[in-house]
């Protein structure tokens, strides 16, 4: 009983925790993120040679506004308490999973010209399969197979749409 | 009693068997066009326009027109199944539609999407009918600070969008505009953002952002937890596929608000249906009793937008015709194709050629008919595509994702784009930032700077252009109601708790 509650209590620290680093860390990327556009954007003409603003209008406001909502951010995280009421983003639990997705997408795209689309994306379905999703080998193939045949037919066959080719032509 | 006659003229042509046989081609064509991401109307039609040089040019546009109209049926699919939006004005669609199909919703939610664009396409099509040359008139008297208010009127759906945090969603909202702003300035020719790559002096496309965003990003949040072996429900029975009575009468205002909404905003030139669904789904959700579950999967959710986006389709054909101003790419096409057929468009094009006119108006009415019956037996089978295992879904996912972005313009950057906003995505929902606003930023970033640039070089820099004008000053004035409701709102009920504390 004692030992759940403290679970529960260590449980929701942590989740408080995260929030405030996740908003505090948001805040200041917010920030620099504007301070970058704001910079950027007083390069550029603030009034047209034609008359009105130029160039540089927009982003010089879009920069200075998204500072302003940064440090809003920040300080809105510092001054209140972390009652864990404002917002419920998730930890990060998990995310070696979708990163790991993610990098075999990366990976694919950097494939694409090398080995065009069937093949590269038959390969990130059996990496998604095998080393994301630990599956056997029989449904690695069977599912990598498949969905590349059926892309094939459906997109590069029947509907001529012109994706990347391979070394094979397709 | 003229326009009776005229569309039975209509009638009598758009129901020959070889008009009703290219109808059923066009429609069907633009089905599979709007299912299948990135591979839009203009690119299909453009690719298609040699094929109908040889043919009758009133069998022509009534094809060409049905390519148009079907694919903004076929749109909504791919948003409710898998979170992908086939075309820009889909995206709000995903929404609710989405979290429809993640409660074992998603055959209502295509019934009520298919259902909403039949009435909001038929709705559009009366519209071109009875009111095309006024109303086109009355769109010519839109300027540069009209359509501004219009951008700003579109901008205040972002409180309607945010969720939780209206902070985040503003935050997310500047960082579509500053998106929106990378490439080249179309009054300069100058460079913004664009890190000395020649690829993004272009631009970055829409689509790409939508579909990272939405798509990748939802498969990269699902891939987290090692769940079953099925992330949908998908109820058996025809009837649990198919919208209820309850689903009809809680759409009610839904399909008349799509209806309108879109088809006004398809008549302005430029605005576009992406703004019609925007625009229409903050209106839904502005007046419905059940607000703060729009988002989580309420079945209006999918029938407004669904009905602006088909809606639109009659409003954007009123320019064309009646004025030859195409308001978006797909119509600047059909624009090309109808000098080529031999057409004048603009306000003799009507009395010229009843003809065309009048069997192009009586073909959409076939061709919504042909699309409601095409549409609604499709559902329950396109339903069963949430019975696959996400192990299958999720690399299907992926490579739609890819071919759809790769289609728009064959570039591999693109895919690399992809890439990066999935990731952005996915980050995004981890820290709770709404996608939607940053989508809405993109959208109308572009138009609304060259809106207000165009605006202040008018006036020579005063900005008493954007309220001096009845037009603009009235959706200015809207705009601002619609954004600060919500704060008043809080503040009346902070009061009533303080009182209530009193007490």
């Amino acid at each position: 009983m004692l030992w759940s509650r403290l679970r529960r209590r260590r449980k929701n620290t942590i989740e408080m925790s995260f929030r405030d680093k996740n908003e505090l860390v948001s805040g200041f990327c917010i920030a620099a993120f504007g301070i970058y556009v704001v910079v950027e954007a007083s390069r550029l003409a603030y009034f047209s040679e034609y008359g009105g603003p130029g160039p540089g209008f927009l982003p010089l406001w879009l920069g200075i506004g998204l500072s302003f909502l940064g440090l809003l951010l920040i300080s809105v995280n510092l001054s209140g308490p972390a009652t864990g009421k404002s917002s419920d983003a998730r930890p990060w639990l998990g995310a070696g999973r979708a990163l790991g997705g993610w990098a075999g997408l990366a990976g694919a795209i950097a494939l694409l010209p090398l080995l065009g689309f069937t093949l590269s994306f038959g390969l990130l379905t059996g990496y998604l399969l095998r080393v994301v999703d630990r599956r056997s080998l029989w449904a690695t193939f069977t599912v990598a197979l498949g969905l590349m045949l059926g892309f094939h037919l459906v997109f590069a066959f029947a509907l001529g749409v012109p994706l990347p080719a391979g070394p094979l032509g397709f | 009693m003229e326009a009776i006659g005229n569309l039975l003229l209509g009638f009598s042509i758009a129901l020959a068997p070889v008009n009703l046989f290219w109808c059923f081609v066009g429609v069907f064509l633009g089905t599979i066009v709007g299912v299948l991401p990135g591979l839009g109307p203009p690119a299909t039609i453009a690719l298609l326009l040699p094929l109908t040089f040889k043919m009758d040019p009133t069998t022509a546009i009534i094809m060409v027109a049905g390519i148009y109209y079907g694919a903004k049926y076929g749109g909504s699919t791919t948003s409710i199944l898998l979170n992908v939006p086939g075309e820009s004005a889909s995206v709000v669609t995903c929404l609710d539609g989405y979290q429809l199909a993640r409660q074992g919703r998603a055959g209502p939610a295509l019934g009520i999407a298919a259902i909403s664009s039949f009435v909001a396409g038929t709705f559009g099509v009366v519209g071109l009918m009875l009111v095309a040359p006024p109303i086109a008139k009355f769109a010519l008297r839109f300027g540069p600070p009209e359509y501004f208010a219009l951008m700003v009127l579109g901008l205040t759906m972002v409180v309607f969008l945010t969720g939780r945090s209206v902070i985040r969603g503003i935050v997310a909202t500047l960082f579509g505009l500053w998106l929106a702003s990378i490439g080249t300035d179309l009054f300069t020719a100058q460079s913004r953002f664009t890190f000395g790559n020649m690829e993004l002096l272009d631009g970055i496309d829409f689509i790409v952002v939508s579909i990272g965003l939405f798509a990748i990003g939802e498969v990269l949040v699902n891939m987290e937890s090692q769940s079953g072996a099925q992330i949908f429900t998908v109820p058996k029975g025809l009837r649990n596929l198919l919208p209820s009575m309850q689903d009809l009468k809680d759409s009610r205002f839904a399909f008349l608000n799509g209806s309108v909404v879109g088809f006004f905003i398809g008549v302005l030139p430029g605005a576009g249906s992406t703004i019609a669904s925007f625009l229409s789904y903050g209106l839904e959700k502005a007046v419905s009793r059940r607000r703060e579950k729009f988002g989580t999967g309420v079945i209006e959710g999918v029938a407004a937008p669904e009905g602006a986006n088909n809606s639109e389709t009659g409003g954007a054909l009123v320019p064309l015709l009646t004025l030859g101003i195409p308001g978006s790419a797909t119509t600047a096409i059909l624009l090309g194709a109808l000098f080529l057929w031999g057409f004048r468009p603009g306000p003799l094009l009507i009395q010229e050629n009843p003809g065309l006119f009048w069997g192009l108006v009586a073909s959409m009415y076939v061709g919504n008919v042909m699309l409601l019956v095409l549409n609604l037996p499709l559902v329950p089978l396109f339903a069963q595509i949430l019975r696959l295992p996400y192990y299958v879904l999720y690399p299907a996912i992926f490579g739609i994702s890819i071919v759809g972005v790769y289609t728009v313009s064959n570039s591999l950057f693109d895919v690399w784009m992809l890439g990066l906003f999935g990731l952005l995505g996915y980050v995004m929902r981890k820290l709770d930032f709404p996608a939607a606003p940053l989508v809405l930023g993109m959208v109308l970033g572009e138009r609304l700077e060259l809106a207000l640039r165009q605006s202040l070089m008018m006036s020579q820099g005063h900005l008493s252009i954007l309220v001096g004008r009845p037009l603009s000053a009235l959706m200015l004035l809207f705009a601002g109601v619609l954004l600060f409701m919500p704060i008043l709102n809080k503040v009346r009920s902070w009061r009533v708790k303080a009182i209530e504390q009193e007490l």
